[in-house]
């Protein structure tokens, strides 16, 4: 602080209690600065407010529920009791009871190892089954499942297939396996069929790659592993809209049992006198385990990307803040510099730069800064950048009509007597006295700013890895997500409240430092 | 004295206009891309038929003078040139069915608006410190937070999606009868969404602004000067007090207009309405620049033209009116 | 003075503004009268009352501002307890009209003089827009802006003429009383003694009855019969001009005509008066100018003094020191 003398740094002392005291008696400024803290605490807090992390450009946010679930709590209303939240049903495998099986294959449980050899040149198959207990599900029909299985298989020559069956011990006390036909599929899952209703033959398709055994003829030169498995949609009868197969096969609450059924088969490959003999697999189970994805999630349930849209709200406080700020902040500096510049040097120059502040006002902004982030920038800080260049044009007007009276004034004049220079005058003496004005005229920049970025990341051309409530928006306008209000009203309602905040602050700054609304009372 | 006045602002539009058309041409035709057509056509498309629609474009010749010439005169003559489709259709025919769409739209959103916010500012203002004023204070700065497209959202959930009440998208339903009054009445039902939420996400802004100006008037010594002639208070407040705020209401109808046809984008796309804001966000998505250009350059004749009308109604309005010098 | 000539009488006339930290008792007890033709001076330091009361006669003051007890009896009715659309329609302009203090701000900004002139002429009496027209055109030559000037806007005027102007509205529709606050305050000295000399020569032509509203004494002497001095929301010493200023009896009168210098009169000292008006909201009890006034006695600190004739015509002075006599 050498810059200031000891008696200026007491005047600017002071002068700072009393705007202090000015607004701390202003009731609309000081629920203005409370609910802005607020919100400023939210986002240096939110790790602790929530235990995931928003998708950024270093992180994947991960999948929680179905698309579009609703809050966990929703489940106290009569009508919702009954929604499943996600459940992760992990599957013991060393608990596993072989139930049976037949052909040359030999098994460690210990080690769950499965190792199919051809004993014969001919045509053999060899397969497993396995109980892996069971599991109670009492909500209605989920959404959706996955099953994940991860392994490792060794293999020469020789195919595998890995049935599960899924099965409603409480409707069904009697294990029948009514095995239906698995054609190329690489892992089925069997539905028994209850005594009536409707009979589910689910396909899961692996999410990332499908992976056709048939072509596991070659010895690889690494193990093959594998993980995520989704059902394939059911047609719907009489043409309606496809159905998730989870709303049949868990349409029933009641104790659910798994089985799991591992089939070998060895292939002749090659030149016709090759033999059959010496295929061999060698499969190492290492986890399987069943998600059935929720309809309910945590306060604020999921988004369109099934990521938590509480963690997004709470993330997108720092995100919003952050723009508003800065945009406003340089918007502002550029209009004071801008402002002073013109009103100080006057005449031609005064009149030249002011054409063009009325030549830049004319420009439509959002058109664009929609082409800018479209072609070129769709990163949050240029946004920012991009804002605060469109954003200052009118606060030069104002801050020149001021520097035209100060000039007049009488310390200014002698000043410049005394031989002060020109950017002397402007940094000591013209700055200074414009900064109350501009001060109010930056806060009141900030809802502004936040609006205009929320737009651009709801019409969809935001940054894509940036959390911010703009882009929660847009899944509910773009992406179907309007009925599910839970997900978008909030962060709306962030939107406006951050914005009041810093509407009412800049308010009472206004009626603080402008003479003319202090007079109103 | 007028002249002069109205001779500069005309020269500033002239100048905002040509700033924009160029900057236009520039982000297209040279910041863009180089060769537009690659991302549209089909590459197995025959090399004869391609070379027509590239000179049909006009992007086979280099890009100064001849494209940027070419452009221009595009422009100028209402034509704008050909779709970025396969198929090259004329842009001219769309673009004047869809300015139609939102020149209705928002003509008939902005009188709305400025209809409900202005009387209601006034009002206001004259009853300052009473409930209405107060309410008018808060709605006011409220406006200031709330973004439309929120509104419109709540708005889309309310009446479209759980009651049921008013279609949701696009200008006229699907299967309608064809007589042009179910059509109109068709097209009203569209119309009420969009118009409805502009009105209400916007009069408050007017309303507090015009309150304040308001307050200030009646302070005034010639509104004190009516009311001692023994004006009704009615007409010390419409014919005086409002007729001297009349200039700077009219400078906020000049200054908000960028926000209303920009906001545009936003509405129309909302609500699917097929006007050109709508255009302009698809063109931007589908990378058909013909069109975004056309439409940003629509965007900037309605801004400059509605600005250009504000600023000589503010001549007109005020007597005192002199060069540069506003009050 | 006989009773047949009275127009105005105003008694005990209590004016008070509502504000968050209390009453301001802003006009208390006023009792003045005012005789056909003739022109009262209200006098006094700024914040002493006098526009209230010259606002309240018209019953224009602001929204929290009440009249709390008191009579203005124009030509023999109470206009106080008048209904106010009867009170507008009938005292407003057409009995009573006003000169404001801002002359630049009196007139409206986007309006032509002669539309604001021909306004109060439509609204009070009988005529088309033509005839009012015509007779604004006749108060703007007699006021010597000139008819011509009907299509002029307040900007394209000067000070004086617009001032001038203002006296024409004022005289639009023949009221029996027009009220001037500071008629010339805004004005710079060369145009104030044209002004004053349009109002003088008025007065002697159409024979007008005023009240004069000025802190500036000089104007008061030369334009009025009666003057009524105000302290703090009191009248203190009311008298016909002459008495007045030869004779003051209340000493804030003696001070305050101290205070102006007089071009013709001996050379002397200006006094001046120390400390500051009292707060209106705790004013001083007793006499409010005890707190400034160098012959206080004690009684003066406790008890209100009568506002009693003293003199042999009519020489009303509120003070101990006086009625001690």
């Amino acid at each position: 602080m050498s810059f200031l003398s000891k008696p200026k740094r007491e005047i600017l002392k002071r002068r700072i209690k009393s705007f202090w005291m000015d607004f701390s008696h202003n009731r609309i400024g000081f629920v203005g600065l409370i609910i802005i803290l607020g919100f400023v605490v939210v986002g240096i807090i939110a790790p602790l407010l929530t235990p995931f992390q928003p998708t950024s450009q270093l992180f994947k946010a991960p999948q929680l529920a179905a698309a579009y679930s609703m809050p966990d709590w929703f489940r106290i209303f009569p009508q919702y009791s009954d929604l499943n939240p996600t459940l992760s049903i992990k599957l013991d495998l060393k608990k596993a009871e072989v139930a049976n099986y037949t052909g040359p294959i030999s098994i460690d449980m210990d080690r769950l190892n499965f190792s199919f050899a051809a004993t014969e040149d001919a045509k053999q198959t060899a397969s497993v089954t396995l109980d892996l207990g069971n599991f109670s599900y009492e909500y209605s029909a989920p959404p959706t499942f996955t099953m994940h299985v991860n392994y490792r298989m060794y293999y020469n020559r020789t195919g595998v297939k890995v049935y599960f069956t899924v099965k409603n011990y409480t409707a069904n006390p009697l294990w029948d396996d009514v095995l239906l036909d698995p054609t190329n599929a690489e892992m089925l899952i069997y539905v028994y069929k209850p005594a009536s209703g409707p009979v589910a033959n689910v396909t899961l398709t692996n999410s990332t790659s499908k992976l056709n055994i048939d072509s596991f003829v070659n010895f690889p030169r690494q193990p093959v592993m594998s993980s995520l498995y989704k059902p394939e949609l059911l047609l719907g009868e009489n043409g309606s809209a496809p159905i998730d197969p989870a709303r049949i096969l868990f349409s029933q609450k009641g104790v659910y049992g798994i089985k799991l059924k591992i089939e070998f088969d060895n292939i002749r490959s090659g030149p016709p006198d090759r033999t059959y003999l010496g295929a061999f697999g060698d499969l190492n189970l290492q986890t399987v385990g069943l998600t059935i994805w929720g309809r309910v999630h945590g306060i604020m349930g999921t988004d369109a990307g099934r990521n938590d849209a509480w963690t997004e709200l709470v993330y997108g406080v720092r995100i919003s803040l952050m723009v508003g700020v800065l945009a406003a902040i340089i918007a502002t500096s550029l209009g004071i510099l801008y402002g002073v510049t013109s009103g100080y040097l006057g005449g031609f120059a005064d009149e030249f730069l002011m054409r063009v502040v009325d030549v830049l006002l004319c420009i439509p902004v959002l058109p664009i800064l929609l082409i800018l982030t479209r072609y070129f920038f769709a990163n949050v800080y240029l946004v920012v950048v991009l804002i605060a260049i469109f954003g200052w044009q009118g606060l030069s007007r104002v801050i020149r009509s001021r520097v035209l009276t100060l000039k007049e004034m009488s310390f200014i004049e002698s000043a410049r007597a005394s031989g002060a220079s020109d950017s002397y005058l402007m940094v000591r003496h013209l700055i200074p006295n414009v900064l109350p004005v501009a001060m109010a005229a930056m806060v009141l920049a900030v809802p502004g700013a936040i609006i205009t970025e929320a737009a651009l990341s709801f019409l969809g051309f935001g940054d894509p890895n940036a959390p911010t409530w703009g882009r929660m928006l847009y899944g509910a306008y773009q992406l179907g997500g309007l009925p599910a209000w839970w997900v978008w009203l909030p962060p709306g309602l962030a939107i406006t409240v951050i914005c009041i905040g810093f509407v009412f602050i800049g308010h009472a700054i206004d009626e603080i430092v402008n003479p003319r609304l202090r007079r109103r009372r | 004295m007028f002249a002069g006045y109205v001779g500069k602002k005309i020269v500033i539009a002239l100048v905002t206009l040509l700033v924009v058309v160029t900057l236009n041409f520039m982000i297209f035709r040279v910041f863009v891309g180089g060769d537009p057509s690659q991302m549209i056509l089909d590459p197995r498309m025959p090399p004869e038929v391609r070379d027509q629609l590239l000179a049909m474009w006009g992007i086979d010749k280099p890009l100064f003078p001849d494209q940027y010439s070419l452009y221009l005169y595009n422009l100028f003559t209402w034509q704008y040139g050909l779709q970025f489709d396969q198929s090259a259709t004329p842009i001219a025919p769309e673009m004047v069915w869809r300015l139609r769409n939102t020149v209705i739209l928002l003509g008939l959103a902005t009188i709305g608006t400025i209809s409900v916010g202005i009387p209601l500012g006034m009002f206001a203002g004259a009853k300052r410190g009473k409930k209405t004023d107060v309410t008018v204070i808060g709605i006011g700065l409220l406006t200031f937070g709330v973004p439309m497209f929120f509104l419109q959202l709540i708005w889309v959930a309310i009446f479209c999606l759980w009651l049921q009440i008013l279609p949701r998208a696009g200008l006229v339903g699907l299967g309608g009868p064809q007589d042009p009054l179910s059509v109109a009445l068709d097209v009203a039902a569209h119309a009420i969404s969009p118009i409805c939420t502009l009105i209400v996400g916007g009069f408050g802004g007017w309303a507090l602004y015009t309150r304040n100006m308001m307050v200030d008037a009646l302070t005034e010594d010639f509104v004190l000067t009516a009311r001692a002639k023994g004006l009704r208070e009615r007409d010390v407040i419409t014919k005086h007090a409002f007729k001297s705020i009349l200039p700077p209401v009219v400078t906020l109808i000049a200054l908000s207009i960028p926000g209303i046809v920009t906001g545009a984008i936003i509405t129309e796309s909302i609500f699917a309405w097929p006007g050109i804001g709508q255009w302009y966000i698809s063109a931007l998505q589908q990378q058909n620049h013909p069109v975004t250009q056309a439409v940003l350059y629509n965007f900037a004749v309605l801004m400059l033209g509605a600005n250009l009308v504000a600023d000589l109604a503010y001549g007109f309005l005020d007597p005192r009116i002199k060069v540069g010098v506003r009050r | 003075m006989p009773k047949d000539e009275l127009l105005l009488q105003v008694q005990d006339l209590t004016v008070y503004f509502t504000t968050l930290r209390g009453y301001v008792r802003a006009v208390e007890d006023v009792t003045f009268e005012l005789a056909q033709g003739h022109t009262l001076g209200l006098a006094g330091e700024s914040g002493c009352g006098k526009t209230t009361t010259a606002l309240s006669i018209l019953r224009l003051l602001p929204i929290n501002g009440r009249i709390m007890k008191g009579k203005v009896i124009l030509e023999g009715n109470d206009v106080t307890r008048i209904n106010s659309e009867r009170f507008r329609k009938q005292v407003r302009w057409k009995k009573i009209s006003m000169v404001f203090q801002g002359a630049m701000n009196s007139l409206h900004p986007t309006r032509n003089v002669g539309d604001q002139i021909s306004e109060a002429i439509l609204l009070h009496e009988d005529v088309n827009k033509r005839e009012a027209s015509e007779r604004a055109g006749k108060l703007l030559d007699l006021v010597g802006v000139g008819a011509e000037r009907l299509d002029r806007f307040p900007h394209e005027l000067s000070g004086g003429m617009k001032q001038r102007a203002v006296i024409a509205m004022a005289l639009a529709c023949n009221p029996s009383l027009i009220i001037a606050d500071e008629p010339t305050t805004a004005l710079d000295v060369i145009v104030q003694t044209q002004v004053m000399k349009v109002i003088k020569e008025l007065q002697a032509k159409l024979n007008l009855s005023m009240i004069m509203v000025s802190h500036d004494l000089s104007l008061i002497s030369e334009t009025t019969t009666e003057v009524a001095i105000m302290y703090a929301g009191r009248i203190v010493e009311y008298a016909d001009t002459a008495t007045l200023y030869k004779e003051p009896l209340h000493p804030y009168t003696q001070k305050l005509i101290g205070a102006f210098p007089s071009i013709l009169g001996p050379k002397k000292e200006l006094t001046t008066i120390h400390g500051f008006p009292p707060d209106l909201i705790n004013p001083p009890p007793g006499c409010r100018f005890h707190p400034r006034c160098s012959y206080a006695m004690e009684k003066c600190k406790k008890d209100v003094p009568l506002f009693e004739n003293v003199g042999e015509k009519t020489h009303f002075v509120g003070c101990h020191l006086v009625s001690q006599k």
